[in-house]
């Protein structure tokens, strides 16, 4: 009864600051504004924001890019794992894999950037071959259709939903369905996609929703790799709610409720698409063809592997860059190395470390108990927290930083991971939703039977078995509180200083050297954390074979 | 409600954050003592982050002085910032005390009663101010009335680069005859970015025959007829920027990194020692040096500014105070380091700290202050918005 309560207050004052940040941006939309001595409603701002020139092609853009990238990213998961599905080697690979989750989105960004640029590390090789001194005059990055704003996406998000799947995997009983669709004759991807890849997204598709809501929203990555003629809507959002004109807020914030629309129709159009997968599937399990999955198995671990590629040497050419003296295309390295960029900006980046893993530390930890309240205390009402992930966070958070002044308590550390929890909690419960839900419920049963307290069934047969979710969720929360950037900028006054607020601000002036440090910073802030979540189960875990891919 | 908030807070006895009388000069240092003082300012540029590094490490040796570099990826930031607070009713203790601030964030803050002041012209330091010879008391026309104080000046230059542009390009038809023969050459950061928009500006006031109607506000009736040239121009030139004009660099900075990559040959600037000083950080190539217009090109300063809710306001005008010494703008001008104009006029100076400015070596691609030749008063702020706006209805929405 009392979590029953606790997980309720939570999900009260976790809607409470959403629904605050929300009126904040509603009123002003609606030409509600008292700084501005603004008082009367009125619809002429959002009028005013659809007729701004543009408008419906960033709006377009938005959709366009949001739904291919998690078409891909969903696509490239599943067909990846039916082509790992026999591999022993499944869990090594993933263990390789999860830091590239870690890698923050900007910092990804930027390595990409300097990938497939036209003055980039994949043309000096053939401006090498072919003897040429000027770059190729191509448009590949910020691509009119947004294309490589996708593939940043698509590299980033991989990652992220491999883990949520492979979380899931085992309450599909991939065992028992390998016996059974071996013997009557499959071939294993076949096999594979047509017995756990339906069961598999069933229990993965609240990810898959997040993933849909952040392509469609995202604001650093659409800026570095997307298009900017006119740009995605929520680019162009950022655009007015940084006007000087402070005016243009109430155009910024009638533009955050159509982003807000947006995000809604992209779910609808995903369903629809789910309801034609399905079909498609259900025609082609019906059919009983025993091959065919195979080769699409093989397209998506080709993808992937060079993604990987391509991510791997993005994060390097990072490095490279914070070392590098002078630079100039098409050499292939700098023409010397030096610690001048370390010496010059590696005292303040220390400086911002610290706050960042003491409010990534403290955010997951809390994150962590409240989601398990909330999963075993509010099976109901819990998709309130996942609002958090579906508002852009442009949308909402001034209000909240609104709030938090009222309460007398911002730009204080304390504000900050608040507001960081906003964000760690929903991603923490999606984390542990699907294998918390999925546990076979009899180890429980036979411990109640034989009398034990259902606190300790809870502490000692339930936790136990979710430790590989469980470290997982957690790095998962620290990697997403390592990299969030509007919230500590907003919630912390611009007085809290973590790795990601100093890499955006020196991001705007474009110098690969800091960009290359902060980034390598925040990866390794981010990816320490999947160490150990890779590690200690194995160690934990060393005498029960069972639990192995726990 | 706010207003009820305002009333109250004004009822309040002002009880930590009293803000002392700037002309009591020493009551303003002693309450100083301890304060540490949140200077919001963009962090885009490394050689600008490193100066204001040693301001917090000055101020804190004589003054007592903490002081905390926010960095902000956009000045606008702030504004949103002290904004918020405004409408939370939160009128003291605010989280910010110092802005780096000019032009139209200047012009909508002072509008909406957002900045302390006036208190530039108490400072001490203000005697030494250059206030003929250079536009410190009016900020893109708008009259400053002490509500900001200037610490540099700033004038556009454009950087080439001598391996692939062997004559300065003089003149805008110059510029424009190269763009054309040399296509994908030449691009801007993209407006509503301010260098962005200062090209465009600049473009304006260059090609047109009347700049006196550009320090009064645009209106409906003379917008299109003042405009005309500079959209005829930017048409001409667009389909021959580099990418066809349908990508553009983000920001000044990033314009660099363009021509480290060989992307491009051309670029503007608005700090004659920028290139300077991204030569000696290996982020351009030694061959890069800048030039000027015939007749003349922009120039502003700037300012920082006190939100009028810092809880440091003491501390703020330490730094300001501290910003206008010789010794600060002697190192602010040093190319090596920063490259950013004087404020000050060198008659005020003492004899020693007047030779210590000539001292200065100009460094590899900066102007002499003859060769920087005329320095054009910016237009009206309602100019800078309104053309910022129509490029990108043009240009940013195809």
């Amino acid at each position: 009864m009392i979590l029953r309560g606790m997980a309720i207050a939570t999900l009260v004052i976790v809607s409470a600051l959403l629904l605050s940040g929300l009126f904040g941006v509603i009123l002003p939309a609606l030409g509600i504004f008292p700084v501005l001595d603004k008082t009367e409603p009125t619809f002429d701002h959002l009028r005013h924001a659809l007729a701004i020139p543009g408008v419906y092609q960033a709006i377009g853009l938005a959709l366009g890019t949001g739904l291919l990238a998690t078409a891909v990213s969903c696509a490239a998961t599943l067909f990846f794992l039916a082509y790992m599905s026999n591999s022993k080697r499944l869990s090594q690979l993933l263990n390789i894999g999860a830091p590239f989750l870690a890698v923050p989105h900007a910092a990804a960004a930027f390595g990409l950037a300097f990938m497939i640029s036209p003055s980039g590390w994949i043309s000096r090789i053939f401006a090498n071959l072919l003897g040429l001194d000027r770059p190729p005059d191509l448009i590949i990055l910020n691509d009119p259709f947004g294309f490589s704003l996708v593939l940043g996406l698509v590299i980033k998000e991989i990652p992220f939903l491999l883990l949520m799947a492979v979380a899931a995997l085992p309450q599909t009983n991939p065992q028992q369905a390998f016996k059974l669709y071996s013997s009557l004759g499959y071939d294993h991807a076949t096999g594979w996609l047509k017995t756990i890849g339906p069961q598999l997204y069933r229990r993965t598709r609240l990810p898959v929703f997040a993933v849909l809501c952040f392509s469609v929203s995202v604001v650093d990555v659409a800026i570095i790799l997307g298009p900017n003629t006119p740009p995605t809507l929520s680019v162009l959002i950022t655009r007015f709610m940084s006007s000087p004109d402070i005016a243009e807020r109430l155009t910024g914030s009638a533009l955050a409720l159509v982003q807000l629309a947006v995000v809604i129709v992209s779910l609808a159009i995903w369903i629809l698409l789910e309801k034609l997968a399905a079909r498609l599937l259900g025609k082609w399990i019906d059919g009983g063809a025993r091959q065919g999955g195979q080769a699409f198995a093989w397209i998506a671990a080709l993808f992937i592997l060079l993604s990987t590629a391509l991510l791997t040497l993005g994060v390097i050419s990072l490095i490279v860059w914070s070392l590098a003296g002078f630079w100039s295309y098409p050499d292939l390295l700098p023409n010397r190395l030096e610690s001048n960029s370390w010496l010059r900006f590696g005292p303040s980046m220390l400086d911002a470390l610290w706050p960042t893993l003491e409010i990534a530390t403290i955010s997951s930890l809390v994150a962590y108990l409240l989601s398990l309240l909330l999963l075993s205390g509010a099976k109901r009402i819990l998709p309130v927290i996942y609002l958090a992930l579906l508002l852009p966070q442009i949308v909402f958070l001034p209000g909240i930083a609104n709030l938090m002044l009222d309460l007398g308590m911002d730009a204080s550390i304390g504000a900050v991971i608040a507001a960081h929890l906003l964000f760690v909690l929903p991603y923490m419960v999606l984390a542990l939703h699907g294998p918390y839900r999925g546990l076979d419920p009899r180890y429980e049963s036979v411990a109640a039977g034989l009398g034990v307290h259902p606190f300790l069934v809870f502490v000692q047969v339930r936790l136990p078995m979710l430790i590989g979710p469980s470290l997982a969720a957690l790095a998962i929360g620290f990697a997403v509180s390592v990299a969030q950037y509007l919230p500590t900028l907003l919630i912390g006054g611009g007085r809290v200083a973590t790795v990601s607020t100093e890499a955006v601000a020196l991001a705007s002036g474009g110098d690969r050297r800091v960009l290359g440090l902060y980034g390598f910073a925040q990866t390794l802030a981010a990816v320490l954390p999947f160490g150990l979540a890779i590690l200690l189960p194995s160690l934990i875990w060393r005498n029960r074979r069972g639990m192995r891919n726990a | 409600m706010n207003k009820l908030a305002i009333a109250f807070s004004l009822c309040m006895p002002a009880l930590g954050y009293a803000q002392t009388d700037p002309s009591d000069w020493s009551a303003v240092v002693e309450n100083a003592k301890g304060q540490t003082v949140y200077w919001n300012a963009w962090g885009g540029s490394t050689t600008t982050n490193d100066f204001i590094a040693w301001v917090g490490k000055r101020v804190e040796e004589d003054f007592g002085v903490t002081l905390e570099h926010v960095k902000l990826s956009d000045t606008a930031d702030a504004v949103t910032r002290v904004i918020t607070e405004k409408e939370a009713g939160k009128n003291s203790g605010g989280a910010i005390d110092l802005i780096w601030i000019n032009g139209s964030n200047f012009a909508s803050m002072k509008d909406a009663g957002l900045l302390y002041g006036p208190f530039a012209e108490q400072l001490p330091n203000w005697d030494l101010v250059d206030t003929k010879g250079k536009t410190v008391q009016t900020d893109f026309t708008v009259p400053v009335e002490g509500y900001e104080s200037p610490w540099a000046m700033a004038q556009v230059v454009f950087m080439f680069d001598t391996a692939d542009i062997s004559e300065p390009l003089v003149s805008m038809e110059a510029i424009s005859e190269w763009v054309h023969a040399n296509p994908g050459r030449f691009t801007f950061p993209q407006p509503p970015d301010f260098l962005g928009t200062t090209f465009l500006k600049q473009v304006l006031v260059s090609l047109s025959d009347d700049p006196e109607r550009l320090s009064k506000p645009a209106t409906d009736d003379n917008y299109q007829s003042v405009t005309e040239p500079l959209w005829a121009y930017i048409d001409s030139i667009t389909p021959r920027l580099w990418r066809d004009g349908k990508v553009y660099p983000l920001t000044g900075p990033a314009q660099l990194q363009l021509i480290a990559d060989n992307e491009v040959d051309l670029a503007i600037s608005f700090s004659p020692g920028e290139a300077t000083a991204a030569i000696a950080n290996g982020q351009l190539p030694d061959t890069v040096r800048t030039s000027v217009l015939e007749r003349g090109t922009l120039g502003n300063a700037s300012f920082v500014a006190i939100p009028y809710n810092s809880s440091a306001t003491e501390g703020a005008m330490v730094v300001a105070n501290f910003l206008l010494s010789p010794e600060a703008q002697l190192r602010a001008q040093d190319p090596s380091i920063l490259g950013y104009g004087t404020v000050l006029d060198m008659d005020a100076l003492s004899p020693e700290d007047r030779a210590a400015f000539d001292d200065l070596e100009l460094g590899i691609a900066t102007l002499s202050p003859a060769e920087l030749g005329t320095v054009l008063p910016e237009p009206h702020p309602s100019w800078m918005t309104r053309i910022a706006e129509d490029w990108t209805a043009r240009y940013g929405a195809n």
